[in-house]
């Protein structure tokens, strides 16, 4: 049931990109999912694709991996191209069809390429976004975040406590998985059938679970709290981190490469404008 | 001076007249190095006791003094806390982060320990709870004993003076409350203060001192022996003997002369063995 949630779905081995700094991981990762909404032509996502082929051989994740966070949204990714393709009526008509007075049922090339091209840029910012999970362990991540909200700390924003508590959850997402499959089978060993009946009956069968594990998970953070306090836990400055972030050598090529991949995407976009004619004469 | 003096010490839950306090002006003191057992049955203020001691906890009445160092006073209370380490029962609920080195770090991180500082007493508990294998692995996959050694390990980064356990090995199994209590054997050993809640008469074999508890009040304070040898407190504070003190009972009241007062099953098996000879 809980089998697919892809989260802190790290894939633990050394490599370049496991080894850059989570800073410039999270801002160049920031830079790859705004520059592939700027993208306008096949030949720029066929270069996107080709840019992610690159990033995935040097972070030394097994393709599979990947494609397991995509298949994650591939409902959301159909339905969306499914929306694009019977909603868009501008460009060049391929069928078209008068339903009611009011609406005409209309396919067109443009309805078409927005949908290939919506598709195409979700599968890739999934594809980006799992490539840091894959390659940061969540305590880096939090770290990276930390350290880049900084400024923050001027406007008095709880910078340290933000990151304390992103460290929590993510430290008790294996924990309270663990404890809904044990209500699960303890309200199972009851009776409790969670796989019959319509979504209304389905979604009141998940309140028997829901609700103890509510009570357990505060507390849990009752007893947490304790430990922290125990443990001289005070969000003040004098709080000291056992690992310094450290930029090196890799985190400049890094920077350099997405720049380069991404500076391609701008250019062709603004100067080249379509270089597709050039490209695929005839199909557009 | 003792390392831990509690003076007429109070605690009541909640402000109000009805519910009885959880603890009655108790006093007693614990010197630097000793192994002591808490016991009681459940809702007796062991674990209020063991909260009190840290200063998680402020007395109602009377003092905790902890190395001399009063545990109601706000100023001073990290110096308490990061002196008198605390291991609790969940081995789940008391940990921070999700790699075990980033656990372990976390204390020496609240105190504002320099970074080199902190890796190095990173390793040093690890290996000495026999944990530094498992140093960059996820913890929510160990299992609860190994669990519970990295939460000790998390205490002794802070480099403490006094080691507190509140039922620490209740939720584990054999094995894993073998490999704790042996850890912090060793501990007491290397001249930390032990303070075990528990409720496994083992595990009070093991130490040189028993504290019992019943309803809020010290009913016993004496070595382990002497606790096993009175029926009377046993029985009024709920407690039951360990295994090889009943085997002991057992043979004795069935006419076999056991000469030794020893609580080790190896050496009970010798005696027996001499006593057949």
């Amino acid at each position: 049931m809980f089998k697919d949630i892809a989260f802190g779905q790290y894939y633990p081995t050394s490599s370049f990109v496991h080894n850059l700094d989570p800073r410039i991981k999270l801002l160049l990762t920031v830079l790859f999912i705004v520059t592939i909404f700027f993208i306008q032509t096949y030949f720029s996502f066929l270069v996107t694709l080709v840019f992610l082929i690159v990033v995935i051989l040097f972070s030394r994740v097994p393709v599979l991996s990947v494609l397991k966070s995509v298949k994650g949204i591939l409902f959301l990714v159909l339905f969306a191209a499914i929306i694009n393709l019977f909603f868009v009526s501008t460009g060049e008509v391929i069928y078209e069809k008068v339903i009611t007075d009011w609406w005409t049922f209309r396919i067109t090339w443009d309805g078409v390429h927005n949908s290939i091209k919506l598709t195409l840029r979700l599968i890739f910012l999934i594809t980006g976004a799992s490539i840091i999970s894959l390659t940061t362990t969540p305590m880096r991540l939090t770290d990276g975040i930390e350290s880049l909200l900084k400024p923050l700390k001027v406007i008095k924003f709880p910078v340290h406590d933000i990151a304390i508590i992103m460290s929590i959850a993510l430290r008790f997402i294996p924990t309270l998985l663990d404890e809904t499959h044990k209500t699960i089978n303890a309200q199972k060993a009851r009776g409790a059938a969670f796989d019959t009946g319509g979504l209304i009956k389905k979604a009141k069968s998940m309140l028997p679970v829901l609700i103890p594990l509510f009570v357990s998970a505060f507390r849990r953070a009752d007893e947490l709290a304790f430990a922290m306090d125990a443990r001289c836990y005070n969000a003040t400055e004098k709080r000291t981190k056992m690992r310094k972030l450290k930029l090196g050598w890799r985190d400049l090529i890094a920077t350099l490469f997405v720049a380069g991949y991404a500076t391609f995407i701008f250019v062709d976009r603004y100067y080249f404008l379509g270089l597709d004619h050039v490209l695929f004469p005839g199909v557009f | 001076m003792p390392q831990i003096e509690v003076k007429n010490v109070g605690f009541q839950y909640a402000k109000s007249e009805e519910r009885d306090s959880a603890l009655k002006r108790i006093s007693f003191s614990i010197e630097k190095g000793e192994f002591v057992s808490l016991v009681g049955k459940n809702g007796c203020g062991k674990s209020t006791l063991a909260k009190l001691l840290n200063g998680l906890f402020e007395p109602s009445e009377g003092t905790v003094l902890v190395t001399g160092v009063d545990t109601s006073n706000e100023d001073t209370i990290f110096e308490v806390r990061s002196k008198a380490g605390m291991v609790f029962q969940n081995p789940d609920n008391q940990m921070v982060a999700t790699i075990v080195e980033d656990d372990v770090a976390f204390g020496p991180e609240n105190l504002g320990v320099e970074p080199s500082e902190i890796v190095k007493r990173v390793d040093d508990s690890l290996a000495a709870v026999g944990m530094t294998e498992y140093k960059t692995a996820t913890a929510s996959r160990l299992s609860g004993g190994q669990k519970q050694r990295i939460a000790i390990a998390g205490v002794l980064a802070m480099k403490p003076e006094i080691l507190i356990l509140d039922e620490a090995t209740s939720m584990l199994d054999p094995d894993g409350r073998e490999d704790v209590m042996s850890v912090v054997k060793k501990m007491n050993e290397d001249g930390i203060t032990v303070i075990n809640i528990t409720h496994d008469m083992s595990e009070v074999a093991l130490s040189q001192r028993v504290i019992a508890l019943k309803e809020g009040e010290i009913i016993f304070d004496g070595t382990p022996k002497a606790l096993f040898d009175s029926t009377e407190i046993l029985k009024r504070a709920n407690l039951d003997l360990p295994p090889v003190g009943k085997l002991k009972r057992t043979l004795v009241e069935s006419g076999i002369k056991i000469e030794g007062d020893t609580l080790d099953e190896d050496e009970l098996a010798e005696e027996i063995w001499q006593s057949l000879k």
